[in-house]
């Protein structure tokens, strides 16, 4: 009983792509907690974006290195090319960190939802409504998926250039004050966070075989200059309107866009909750259907759409577990946030890959030059 | 029927029909038929052609046959009553049968008359089975079977009574033709051919439904539409199964990309203009003998929200007009979702002064938000089921019940709020102004009403990002439904949420086939790179 993705290979184009993995991010950036985990607010913030959009670039170089020599193959399709055990062990790897983005999408989103805006409600039943709807974007396929990224992504940018325009009279730049006031290790330090908190490159390094044509680079660099600049704005927002009272709420993005209701419309906090549960859709979505494929590659797709059930199960039962256990989903945040799953996954192991494909061509070459000796 | 199929496009059956000659038309299929001996050849004797035939016919009363002689050979003429032009016949046929003299006349010589000296009608094949006999009978077709020739001779004669061309009842437009199909295919495949004058429009003629053998059409731009798209679609008609076919419903299971999705990937319309602009961007029509309406593949999601007169418009106009239906729709499927959501669970988001008026009117109602917009909205669809459905003279009747059940009297006696009112008629009205999407948004607003009642936004939201992406799944023979707008394409967006002028619209034709996303193209390299 094959998945959709398994009778076809999905072709999704590169501004697809670009727009499912900026809307993705943007689940981070509406959810963002000041001074919690190591995170910086403030100034700090937004030179710490700038800087760390440099670093991205140069920490992916043998990311993009190695992928140049595959076009049209993804990270964990070339692992297996050049090592089937690595291939195996990176499949587990990428599965894990699917797994756990899945399911911390699934606690945000309903931690958010039952505190800030329905008290009331039970985290049980919010959380089983959205794996089912997560489960059936799935089903649907990468390239529905991708396609109706492009539409909530225009929709998004949309009502939020509506919150600015309300916002744009509490704008006071006198918040603004010299973000190396800290140092200039505070800024690095927030600058390395940057990237390691990029989850979405791991999405990218997996998707890049789903592209009708070989343009990873393209793909990145929109993703990656778009999310920047979008970050840049919410930061620059956050610290000038809201200043050091924005430090002390739970979801300053939140306050926002509370604050920014005007004659026309009386609240658009509702925007930013309608935004807020495209977004997460999509994000928890995109991981699910990430760790189906890989858990595929460990099991050689002999379950098919059972998989998808048994992903959906998983997340929602972790998810559960870790709004009820805050310790667990300080656990997983912290997990991803440590910058394990990123350095390993999108530095170490290209190192390696490229080491690998350097020993193969070695070992070719030598062989090579004997068999036309004896030519 | 698979057989049929088969047999049409195989090389061996055009071979056949080139090495028969004569007037055979390679399109009429060989061998069909529920009855195996339906399929055996004529008999040279006439006399146990006629004798068969009345067997096979199981001696219905509607068949009407005659032998006269033609300089003294024996011809039977067949008809089924009530499907000739009798002065056509009398005149064309009865009397040059009659009065001709053939020198030492035997069965051949006088086929080889009938074939080559005289024309009877415009239409006229020779056939050599029981079965094509059949099918030319219960077409309209006179039938002359000749003593000592083993094949017969079909001629158009038909005059059956049928209904005349008038304005849609569907497609209602301002400016513009006020033509619609009717039901003959024949008269329809005149009028696309009238506004349609190039040797590259193809019709492509098949029976389908093994008991009605109904005349459907292919109509299409040999130089417009995808070789690819055409192939596909007869393999998918091929794949019908049912006995009889009396509208385009029966057709549309067969070509749809999801049955199951509540948005159809395969259109309609009553209007020939508006099925010859979509076979000028290479879809392609499907006319069906007995409705007046033709099906078109592909079909996008867009197009639902287009018509004949925002061409007519100026595109400012146009673009305002289109837009609106846009929001009509919306408001349609989200309205009475939104509205029950947010006066149930975020009553903050609206006014004050519009809050206290919703409160105090539906103070006095005994039902929940929910439970009151859900009952009210289902009357309004058994009055609006039951208005299409009553005689004309008892018609009004409705109209009278309706503004007691959905109106004034309702409000007063306390079972619905004023303000549901308001929400009911804005969507009925709302749901009008698209009425080829009227099937989903009826059925999808309930849908909204329990999510937005029982979850708020948050089920709304979640709802919507669903129907989306169920939209964007769904595609027409390999093109997704959504294109333009996802996957993206700027210049194909020129008719799309806005009207370009006919200057730009005239400088680069629409293709479907071309539109991002397609499958038809999937090896040429995508230039565009959104």
């Amino acid at each position: 009983m094959l998945t959709n993705e398994q009778i076809r290979v999905p072709q999704i184009k590169a501004a697809q792509l670009s727009a499912l993995l900026i809307l993705s991010r943007m689940f981070i950036i509406l959810i963002f907690l000041p001074n919690t985990h190591h995170s910086v607010g403030g100034s700090v913030a937004i030179l710490s974006i700038i800087v760390g959009f440099f670093l991205t670039f140069l920490v992916m170089i043998p990311l993009f290195f190695l992928l140049r020599q595959y076009p049209g193959m993804n990270l964990q399709q070339v692992a297996k090319q050049l090592s089937p055990g690595v291939g195996r062990f990176s499949a587990a790897a990428f599965y894990l960190v699917c797994i756990v983005v899945a399911s911390e999408t699934v606690a945000q989103f309903t931690l958010f939802l039952t505190s800030a805006v329905y008290p009331q409600a039970s985290t049980f039943w919010v959380g089983i409504i959205f794996c089912a709807s997560v489960l059936y974007l799935v089903f649907l396929g990468l390239e529905a998926i991708s396609r109706m990224s492009v539409i909530l992504l225009a929709a998004t940018i949309l009502s939020s250039l509506l919150v600015g325009l309300g916002l744009w009279r509490f704008v006071d730049t006198l918040n603004l004050i010299s973000p190396l006031y800290e140092g200039i290790g505070t800024v690095l330090y927030s600058s390395s966070l940057y990237f390691t908190q990029n989850i979405e490159l791991i999405a990218l390094a997996l998707l890049l075989s789903n592209l009708r044509t070989p343009s990873g680079k393209g793909v990145f660099l929109r993703y990656h200059s778009i999310v920047s600049i979008i970050l840049v704005l919410v930061s620059f927002a956050a610290v000038t309107v809201l200043g050091s009272y924005g430090e002390t709420r739970n979801f300053p993005i939140y306050t926002l866009f509370i604050l920014s209701g005007s004659n026309v419309y009386y609240r658009f906090d509702y925007i930013v909750v309608a935004i807020w549960v495209a977004v997460s859709l999509v994000r928890a979505a995109v991981y699910l259907l990430l760790a189906t494929r890989m858990l595929g590659e460990l099991m050689g797709y002999r379950w098919g759409k059972w998989m998808m059930a048994v992903n959906g199960i998983l997340v929602l039962l972790i998810s559960t577990v870790s709004v009820r256990y805050i310790k667990l989903f300080q656990g997983i945040y912290q997990f991803l946030a440590s910058g394990i799953p990123m350095y390993g996954l999108l530095v170490l192991l290209p190192l390696l890959l490229l080491f690998l494909r350097w020993r193969q061509d070695k070992n070719q070459n030598p062989k090579q030059l004997s068999e036309g000796e004896k030519a | 029927m698979n057989n049929i199929w088969k047999e049409m496009f195989s090389s061996q059956n055009n071979k056949k029909s080139q090495e028969q000659g004569g007037l055979f038309d390679s399109s009429i299929p060989q061998g069909v038929g529920s009855r195996k001996d339906a399929q055996v050849r004529l008999q040279k004797d006439l006399m146990e052609n006629m004798v068969k035939i009345r067997a096979f016919s199981q001696n219905t009363s509607d068949l009407l046959d005659r032998q006269i002689e033609v300089s003294g050979v024996k011809v039977g003429i067949l008809m089924c009553e009530g499907m000739i032009n009798l002065q056509m016949f009398t005149q064309i046929m009865v009397r040059p049968l009659s009065e001709v003299s053939i020198p030492n006349a035997d069965g051949e010589a006088v086929a080889h008359w009938v074939s080559k000296n005289t024309v009877f009608s415009g239409d006229q094949k020779e056939f050599f089975t029981y079965d094509e006999l059949f099918t030319f009978l219960m077409a309209g077709f006179v039938i002359l079977l000749i003593d000592g020739v083993d094949r017969g001779i079909a001629c158009g004669m038909q005059g059956f009574n049928f209904r005349s061309v008038s304005e849609p009842s569907t497609e209602m437009n301002i400016t513009g033709s006020r033509e619609g199909f009717v039901e003959p295919v024949r008269i329809n495949q005149t009028m696309i051919r009238r506004r349609i004058r190039s040797p590259s429009l193809k019709f492509e003629m098949y029976p389908v439904g093994q008991k009605s053998r109904t005349d459907i059409c292919l109509v299409y731009l040999t130089d417009t539409a995808d070789p690819k798209l055409v192939q596909a679609v007869r393999e998918k008609l091929s794949n019908l199964s049912s006995d009889i076919v009396l509208s385009q419903g029966y057709l549309s299971p067969y070509l749809e990309g999801n049955p199951k999705s509540p948005f159809s990937s395969v259109g309609t319309t009553e209007r020939p203009d508006t099925l010859c602009a979509k076979i000028n961007e290479g879809r392609i029509g499907i006319l069906v003998d007995g409705t007046p309406f033709a099906l078109i593949v592909p079909y996008l999601f867009s197009e639902h929200f287009q018509s004949m007169d925002d061409y007519s418009y100026r595109p400012y106009y146009g673009s305002f007009i289109r837009l609106l239906k846009y929001f009509a729709f919306f408001l349609s499927v989200f309205l009475p979702g939104l509205y029950v959501a947010i006066t149930v669970f975020s009553p903050q988001m609206l006014p004050d002064s519009l809050l206290f008026n919703i409160a105090a009117s539906e103070q006095q109602t005994p039902f929940s938000m929910m439970t009151e917009a859900f009952i009210i909205h289902l009357i309004y669809e058994i009055m609006r089921e039951a208005g299409l459905r009553l005689p004309r003279p008892v018609g009004h009747a409705v109209s009278i019940i309706g503004a007691l059940v959905i109106g004034d009297a309702a409000v007063q006696a306390g079972i619905i709020g004023s303000s549901m009112v308001m929400v009911v008629a804005l969507t009925a009205l709302s749901s009008f102004v698209v009425p080829s999407l009227y099937e989903p948004a009826a059925v999808l607003k309930f849908v909204f009403i329990i999510v937005g009642g029982t979850w708020g936004l948050f089920g709304i939201s979640v709802g919507f990002v669903l129907l989306l992406c169920n939209l964007c799944a769904l595609e027409s023979f390999g093109i997704p439904i959504m294109a333009p707008t996802s996957p993206w394409s700027t210049a194909d967006l020129r008719d799309n949420f806005w009207r370009s002028s006919w200057k730009k619209l005239g400088k680069l034709r629409l293709h479907v086939q071309n539109l991002p996303g397609s499958r038809l193209n999937e090896n040429k390299e995508d230039k565009k790179s959104c």
